[in-house]
């Protein structure tokens, strides 16, 4: 990919990525980083990318420098503490909203990662195992605990309610 | 492309799978349509899909700024041709080369000139021969004259005959004079009268002055007084001793022999070297207090007589300057 492709890559895929990596990490700076050297190594290996993979190869990038990030950090327990800024950025309904937020906070490291990419980014089992590295059987068995959590979750608090 | 690891129809059993692949969107249109018609025929299931449909996370826009730190140029790489690498490498080297030379001559705080073969050592005349004194400072005032190679250099406007200067064949020693000024003319350190320049223009031409044979002194009409102890005066031998010295007094005067000159102990006979000339006689005073550095060069040049004539010529050449530091 040239230059022109790398900067239309950022265009397209910088906020795609940094909602990711944000609604991953839950920490803005490590967000931003996570952005800036996920783009910084599509730049280092521009020549092989080709540039209709470019976003799966960032997200590829993305998902295992978030990965090793939360191993070097010893963070694997998901943080409940969200920015103002992105707590007062509903869709929807907004009380299914913040629902569905405390909801991902269940959800292991993994789980989340995949409900992201599947809900956010649209990706395909196909598409995620190519970016995590996983097979598709781990992809649709992970996705569908993920999924069988939130919605107990979702069960349990209209209980209370 | 679909989830294809569907072996068996949708039942209440395993509906489960069959709606998550729903709403993943992994099912092809035949699984999709089996997954509806189920949904209808038992409602009472509706609500569990319903939930389900509800684990789904609907796209948030967020936004990453400033994307300028993220945007990237190719570098063009210039190529320089070889002859700009050589201009560039010759000016670094002649820049080093004035870099170093500048910060050695402002590092050195007592400049000392040292011949590089044979040194001899002149010695300063008796102070009963004042050769120049200044009338607001009644201090005795001393003048230079050495002999080096059996030459004599005699202040003639003055008149006075000077005591010959001795030839110490001293090796590499050198003589370094201590305080050369008096004492409350921080100043001073080489005094010159007015036909030596004054001024620290080092453009100006020396004065050639002719000596008279006979005498086989150089008449030195542009004399130089100098303000000289003689009995302070202190013979050194070594590096050591000048630097333990100018580092002790406020100023040094250092008289050096340049290069080439013969001693006594050669056997130097002027007459059957007429042709040569004699060597540059090196005067530096140093001064701390305005940090400068003050000194003069002669130099003998002998003529070659005619065969007429039974006597020879010489002259005096003799610069001076002065600079700070």
């Amino acid at each position: 990919m040239t230059a022109e492709d790398y900067n239309d890559c950022v265009k397209l895929y910088a906020d795609g990525l940094y909602r990711f990596m944000l609604k991953s990490t839950r920490q803005v700076e490590d967000a931003r980083d996570l952005v800036q050297s996920s783009f910084e190594k599509l730049w280092e290996h521009r020549a092989e990318v080709n540039a209709l993979k470019c976003k799966s190869y960032l997200f590829t990038i993305g998902y295992h420098k978030m990965i090793d990030l939360n191993r070097k950090n010893s963070r694997m327990e998901f943080r409940e503490s969200l920015p103002d800024k992105f707590e007062a950025a509903p869709a929807g309904s907004p009380r299914l909203k913040a629902v569905l937020e405390k909801a991902l906070s269940r959800l292991n490291e993994r789980q989340r990662s995949l409900v992201l990419l599947k809900d956010y980014e649209g990706y395909s089992y196909e598409e995620i195992t190519e970016i995590t590295g996983l097979n598709i059987t781990q992809v649709k068995v992970t996705l569908h605990r993920a999924r069988l959590i939130l919605k107990e979750w979702l069960v349990s608090v209209e209980n209370v309610l | 492309m679909y989830f294809n690891d569907l072996t068996m129809d949708i039942n209440r059993n395993n509906y489960e799978t069959f709606f998550l692949l729903y709403l993943d969107g992994e099912l092809g249109p035949v699984d999709k349509q089996a997954v509806e018609s189920f949904l209808s025929e038992n409602a009472d299931l509706q609500k569990e899909f319903a939930l389900l449909q509800q684990t789904i996370f609907l796209p948030e826009e967020m936004v990453y700024e400033p994307k300028e730190l993220l945007f990237r140029k190719e570098e063009k790489i210039r190529i320089f041709p070889i002859y700009w690498i050589r201009i560039a490498a010759s000016i670094a080297v002649l820049l080093t080369a004035g870099w170093f030379i500048r910060t050695e001559i402002l590092s050195s705080h007592k400049a000392v000139i040292t011949g590089n073969t044979q040194a001899a050592v002149a010695d300063i005349p008796s102070t009963k021969n004042p050769v120049n004194t200044n009338p607001e400072n009644k201090k005795q005032m001393d003048h230079v004259s050495s002999k080096i190679n059996g030459e004599n250099v005699v202040q003639s406007n003055q008149g006075v005959e000077k005591k010959p200067a001795e030839i110490k064949n001293a090796g590499k020693s050198i003589i370094a004079y201590k305080n050369i000024y008096q004492k409350g003319d921080k100043n001073a350190t080489v005094k010159s009268n007015s036909n030596l320049t004054k001024d620290n223009n080092h453009d100006q031409n020396p004065p050639v002055v002719p000596l008279s044979d006979e005498s086989r002194s150089a008449a030195l009409k542009s004399s130089t007084a100098l303000e000289i102890q003689p009995d302070e005066s202190t013979l050194v031998n070594d590096s050591k001793q000048i630097s333990a010295l100018t580092k002790t007094e406020t100023a040094a005067l250092v008289i050096v022999p340049g290069a080439n000159v013969k001693s006594k102990n050669e056997n130097m006979d002027l007459k059957e070297t007429y042709d040569q000339t004699d060597n540059a006689i090196s005067v530096i005073a140093l001064n701390e207090n305005n940090k400068s550095i003050t000194g003069f060069f002669k130099k003998l040049t002998k003529i070659s007589p005619d065969d007429n004539k039974t006597t020879s010529t010489r002259k005096v050449h003799i610069s001076v300057f002065q600079f700070s530091y």
